[in-house]
């Protein structure tokens, strides 16, 4: 009687499998970026939604006067009709939580994502 | 071929399925952990909300909360009562209302002036971030400085009633309000934990359920939207920060900020871009941030030490100093 189940291919196989799993663990860490989706919100209703990774290349959205540009690296506001432009000086959101918001237009533009390392909230 | 390896052999292509699933899934449900998230719009900032045990119905009613103190302490809401107040000089007003600047005024003793909701009428005049900033003649600014001060403001049984000249303005206090609304809404319900910013002052509620402390960043003053120049590991309580890189004009050179020195009438120089304060209260949180900055580090401490704040200073040089209850809770970013 063969006591022993598993033999050395048994053992590689199994091996394999788990060898797979962490490449796999690996590559969603290292490629798979935060999830960042841009989100739009127009007078506190959510105006647009947009997965930066299913974007090839740069949109342009205008919401209640304010110009926001959607690229794969994040969003920004380019231009938009309010006095102060503290939307514009914002500047490029790339990381899970940033906002720029328009007061005056009642326009909030902010990045939405699955980073483990964002904070729970940034005071500004 | 073995009874055993046959089964395993089978059952490989399961396993493998089974374990790049699981795989997947240990990557993904610890960064989607049961939470609702959405952001609303109030207090002429945005709302934003992140409860853990709750959902649409709780983050519903806390919109809702907060909207409601926005109509009630606007000046820019006609039917709002401090807006009733500023054209008419009086007028009758809810309970809470009477309550809130009774807590407004106290806070305005207790800062020396620092904090003051009666600067109304000299923030128009600068009307920093409107479409008529400027920089007003001196006379114009002595003018309107003689329509300020808390202490003028009447808190009868069923009205309030200002002075002729005076102006409300709720702006350096309303969004650590409306964290203390959103606290009132949440008080009792299922929700656990959440965390509510309503613009630059933040509601931290119970406990982060990843269990290490909720991390707060704070906004690099000479950086982008998200570049952090510093982060808090914090519990429960209220954070709020006041600078003066946001809101700002330029003429002539010289950087115009719009946080007022109600002693000046001018905007607040102390050598500081931002301060950042942990407070017992939203009101408190937001109300000493600006205190602060208009105070400077040195006179700030003892008005903290009266509130048991904690805050984080940020010069204009870069310097980032802490008070003593703060100092290992930050980290600074490289």
């Amino acid at each position: 009687m063969n006591r022993t189940c598993f033999q050395k291919r048994d053992w590689l196989l199994l091996g394999g499998i788990l060898l797979t799993a962490l490449l796999l663990t690996a590559a969603l860490r290292l490629f798979g970026g935060d999830g960042r989706v841009v989100e739009i919100y127009a007078d506190g209703q959510l105006a647009e939604q947009i997965d930066c990774r299913s974007l090839t290349d740069s949109r342009q959205i205008e919401v209640n006067g304010v110009q926001v540009e959607v690229s794969p690296a994040g969003a920004r506001v380019l231009s938009s009709v309010c006095p102060d432009q503290v939307c514009v000086a914002a500047g490029l959101l790339q990381h899970s939580g940033d906002m720029a918001v328009c007061a005056p237009q009642r326009v909030v533009v902010k990045l939405t994502g699955t980073a483990e390392d964002a904070p729970d909230a940034v005071v500004y | 071929m073995p009874k055993n390896r046959a089964f395993l052999y089978k059952l490989a292509p399961a396993l493998a399925v089974f374990l790049l699933a699981a795989v997947v899934l240990w990557d993904l449900l610890p960064r989607q952990a049961a939470r609702y998230t959405t952001t609303s719009f109030a207090m002429g900032s945005a709302l934003n909300l992140t409860l853990y045990g709750g959902g649409e119905e709780e983050a519903n009613a806390i919109i809702a909360d907060v909207q409601a103190l926005e109509e009630a302490i606007s000046p820019n809401i006609a039917a709002s009562y401090t807006a009733q107040i500023n054209q008419n000089g009086a007028a009758e007003t809810s309970e809470d209302y009477r309550k809130w600047v009774e807590n407004a005024v106290d806070i305005s003793r207790r800062t020396g002036g620092a904090f003051d909701i009666t600067l109304g009428a000299l923030s128009a005049l600068w009307d920093i971030g409107g479409e008529n900033q400027r920089v007003p003649a001196p006379k114009e600014i002595e003018a309107a400085l003689q329509h300020t001060g808390s202490e003028y403001i009447e808190i009868q049984e069923n009205q309030i009633a200002i002075p002729a000249g005076m102006r409300l303005d709720f702006g350096a206090i309303g969004k650590g309000m409306a964290c203390d609304a959103a606290y009132a809404a949440l008080t009792g319900t299922d929700v656990k934990s959440a965390v509510i910013a309503s613009g630059g002052s933040v509601l931290l509620y119970g406990e982060n359920p990843d269990g290490e402390g909720w991390t707060v960043g704070i906004q690099h003053p000479g950086k982008e939207t998200g570049e952090l120049i510093a982060t808090l590991s914090l519990d429960a309580g209220f954070v709020s920060t006041s600078g003066n890189y946001q809101k700002y004009f330029i003429r002539d050179g010289r950087r115009y900020c719009h946080i007022l020195d109600p002693a000046t009438g001018y905007p607040a120089e102390n050598g500081l871009t931002g301060v950042t304060v942990v407070a017992r209260t939203g009101a408190e949180s937001d109300a000493l941030a600006t205190a602060c900055f208009v105070l400077g580090y040195e006179k700030s401490l003892s008005v903290l030490a009266d509130f048991h704040a904690e805050a984080v200073f940020i010069t204009e040089d870069g310097e980032i100093i802490p008070t003593e209850g703060l100092r290992d809770k930050l980290t600074i970013q490289e």
